[in-house]
């Protein structure tokens, strides 16, 4: 009695399954969007914002689901395992290409379909407020002049990480980078003076600024940002370097062309809509759209540019 | 801040906070759903209430959820939130001995003097607090960390190396994963789903809550009786809460300090106190077999957390867990910019939740007390009618968790870890804390290193990093002295007579 209880106990705890469901026209049941980050951060922000017009715009709930961990591969992952029936789809920025570049996930054209990209936010380079770098030239002179001195806050083998080798490469720069991890660790490291700079997103600095706790040298991008108008572009600033994270729309590979036109053309009409891209605008995202074909000619460049620095940093 | 009061327990808010109290405590007895999580969920449907309501509403679940968890804890040694590891210990022992209304009536005691302790330090000296999140830089958290490991000594009960066997290898799980540090994949084995290292919820379910399922299954017939258990204790006595004070108190003050380091969090601050509470009680032997000193530091110090963790968010925009980020997340989708500018800008918002801090705490201990007379009857049910419920609480709660059918399998397999440790009598703590702390110590480590450019001696260019370390070693080395002090005061009346 004693052990075929256990076995009982469990196979009455293990006899709950998934059951099988037919579709026909797509889409007639919830759509589930895996954000392969955890809740509350900026890609399960900007998805549910996204979320609340797609899901009347496609005339179905859109059903959002964070698995997080191992660097979104996880959650890519799981993505690209489901079924290719429309009704798994994945958000993702280029964390997805970093963990490709990283070994830390196998991804190429083959293994997804593109359906879209949404929105975008530029990065700013950030130093403490009473540095005595004053402005983005100083900081990429002081980075060249004395390579591996000034400590640049990122996440190892992470977006921030491969941006900020861009950077050294577009200016010539040489930081010693630091791993402080995502953006409230590293403002954190910032604020204690443990790091000398880092990147940051544009919406939630202002106040630092004001208060002095924080200055922002530059804003790596075409144009000012609404929210810090008194700081100048890179460009403005003397050194040419666009830090952009884009987000993307991926289906598993092998879902019928129809189905992906129907959510690249339910995205494409979600974001020219005004009250969108104003709830966007409040949170520094700008509403950009590329359907399938632009946006996969974007992702292999940038995929094949990320591999190479991997390599040529040595990072795997 | 009178305002945010009245307005509080005269509006409609009363009942917004009400509701984010209950799904708080429903959300932290559940394990798998954590309170983040569940903010996160509520957090779309807090768009069209007004900015006030809304953060009433998160910081009502806030507050339940970290209180919750005592009560799976206590009745079923199943920790529904991480925080909850150190009530298990001695909650579960004590129900089990026929005292669950007592356990759960202390550990409720324990939540609000908690929160209220920390209340006042949120509302007297956040400002000057919030420095000390800023000023803990890698080799601080570091050396913290450190002097928190030598705790495990003091956790593995009978056998010095049994604790120790138990705390590498907690250390040894938590590695693989991505490395912090390269970004790059370690002992994963190729599996996919290792890249995620272990998640602490699927193990802790596991070697708690799934470990003792088996053990009692085995030995369903022998304990068929059923535990004649008692109600009384739920409202605990003014002579506990004076007997308790002191060590309220101090559980209290570890809570709120260890509260304000972003990233360590509630888990580490009621280990610290429960280890603290052990080495300066009189009756150590107690703890582990349902001592009432332990539940009651575990749970005063993760309610004071709760105060602790708030002081960089409101004061500094820092989140320091995932429950503070969703937080951050509201305030910003409702226009309201966190950081150093609120407390000027938007005096009413940080007033509105200071209030409902104290207030959804008053709830949460009316809720429970009231809750807690129907929970504690589970444990005159039939253990053969639980088991099959529990199993089933810790399968979905596992999933739910990540939606990672993965953490499945670690959770049954950790189930039979647990099992066969407490077989041969090691203890499961210094397991966990080896798990929990490892993998920060190693990150703050390696951080420092590479902000000093790989010299270890930078750790002593920072005093508060060094005073920690001379902590750790002063708790390593004080029991032999101890004893030989002892020893000395023993056979100098000897040699005099």
């Amino acid at each position: 009695m004693k052990l075929p209880s256990l076995i009982l106990t469990i196979a009455l705890a293990a006899a709950i399954g998934p059951l099988p469901v037919l579709a026909q026209a797509y889409p007639e049941r919830p759509i589930r969007v895996i954000v392969p980050n955890e809740a509350g951060g900026s890609t399960d922000r900007n998805l549910r914002v996204i979320a609340r017009y797609l899901d009347k715009e496609l005339g179905t709930a859109i059903a959002v689901l964070n698995v997080p961990g191992g660097g979104t591969s996880i959650g890519s992952r799981q993505a690209m395992e489901a079924a290719p029936d429309g009704y798994t789809v994945l958000f993702n920025h280029q964390a997805l290409l970093v963990a490709a570049a990283m070994g830390v996930i196998e991804f190429g054209a083959d293994d997804v379909t593109l359906a879209a990209q949404t929105g975008s936010e530029y990065l700013a380079v950030v130093v403490n407020g009473s540095s005595e770098i004053k402005s983005f030239d100083e900081l990429i002179t002081a980075a060249t002049a004395n390579p591996d001195t000034v400590r640049y806050g990122v996440q190892v083998g992470a977006f921030n990480h491969f941006a900020a080798l861009d950077m050294e490469a577009a200016t010539g720069a040489d930081f010693r980078f630091v791993n402080t991890g995502g953006g409230g660790p590293t403002r954190t490291a910032l604020l204690g003076g443990h790091i000398d700079a880092s990147f940051t997103t544009t919406g939630d600095i202002e106040q630092f600024v004001t208060s002095g706790q924080l200055r922002v040298l530059a804003v790596n991008a075409p144009e000012r940002s609404a929210a810090l108008p008194d700081v100048p572009t890179s460009s403005e600033a003397g050194h040419e370097v666009l830090t952009e994270l884009r987000y993307w729309w991926w289906l598993p590979a092998g879902v019928p062309e129809d189905r992906r036109q129907v959510l690249t053309d339910a995205l494409r009409a979600v974001m020219a809509n005004p009250e969108l891209v104003a709830e966007l605008a409040a949170l520094e995202v700008r509403a950009t759209f590329e359907d399938a074909g632009q946006a996969q000619e974007a992702v292999e460049a940038q995929l094949a540019r990320m591999q190479q620095l991997a390599k040529d940093e040595g990072l795997r | 801040m009178l305002e945010a009061f009245a307005h509080l327990l005269t509006s409609s808010a009363f009942f917004v906070m009400a509701a984010g109290v209950l799904v708080g405590i429903a959300v932290g007895i559940l394990p798998g759903i954590t309170t983040g999580m569940m903010m996160a969920l509520v957090l779309p449907f807090t768009y069209g209430m007004s900015s006030t309501d809304a953060v009433v509403l998160l910081i009502g679940i806030y507050v339940g959820g970290v209180s919750g968890g005592l009560v799976t804890a206590t009745l079923m040694r199943m920790p529904g939130e991480p925080n909850a590891i150190m009530t298990c210990l001695d909650g579960y022992p004590l129900a089990k001995a026929g005292h669950p209304g007592r356990a759960l009536g202390l550990g409720n005691a324990g939540s609000i003097v908690g929160g209220a302790i920390s209340w006042v330090a949120l509302v007297l000296i956040a400002q000057p607090l919030s420095r000390v999140a800023i000023v803990f830089g890698p080799w601080e958290q570091f050396a913290l960390v450190c002097a928190a490991l030598v705790m495990i000594v003091s956790l593995s009960g009978k056998s010095l190396l049994k604790g120790l066997i138990a705390a590498m290898l907690g250390m040894l799980l938590a590695m693989p994963g991505i490395d912090p540090s390269s970004g790059l994949q370690r002992l994963t084995f190729g599996a996919g789903w290792l890249t995620a290292g272990l998640d602490i919820l699927p193990v802790m379910i596991g070697m708690f809550a799934l470990s003792q399922i088996i053990a009692d299954t085995l030995h369903l017939e022998t304990n068929q009786a059923v535990i004649r258990s008692s109600m009384r204790g739920i409202l605990i006595s003014l002579h506990d809460y004076v007997r308790h004070g002191r060590n309220m108190l101090r559980s209290s003050l570890i809570g709120i300090g260890i509260g304000i380091l972003p990233g360590v969090g509630a888990s580490v601050s009621s280990i610290v106190a429960y280890t603290t509470a052990k080495k300066v009680s009189k009756e150590p032997e107690k703890f582990g077999k349902g001592s009432e000193e332990a539940i009651v530091a575990a749970e005063s110090a993760n309610n004071a957390t709760t105060g602790g963790t708030l002081i960089p968010v409101l004061t500094l925009g820092i989140p320091g867990g995932l429950a503070d980020a969703v937080l951050l997340s509201a305030l910003i989708l409702h226009n309201l910019q966190p950081g150093p500018m609120l407390y000027v800008r938007s005096p009413e918002i940080v007033n509105t939740i200071l209030a409902t801090h104290l207030v959804a705490h008053v709830m949460m201990f009316s809720l429970m007390t009231v809750g807690v007379l129907l929970f504690a009857r589970l444990m005159t049910i039939s253990r053969a009618w639980i088991f099959p419920a529990v199993l089933v609480i810790c399968v979905v709660s596992t999933f739910a968790l990540n939606n990672r059918p993965a953490d499945i399998w670690v959770m049954l397999a950790f189930g039979v870890v647990g099992y066969a440790l407490e077989y041969v009598k090691a203890p499961l703590a210094p397991l966990l804390i080896g798990f929990l702390l490892a993998p920060l110590a190693e990150a703050q480590l390696r951080t420092g290193l590479m902000a000093s450019g790989g010299d270890f001696l930078a750790i002593f260019d920072r005093p508060i990093a060094v005073a920690f370390l001379l902590v750790g070693i002063a708790m390593l080395a004080w029991p032999p002295v101890a004893a030989a002090i002892r020893r000395h005061r023993q056979e100098q009346p000897l040699a005099g007579s």
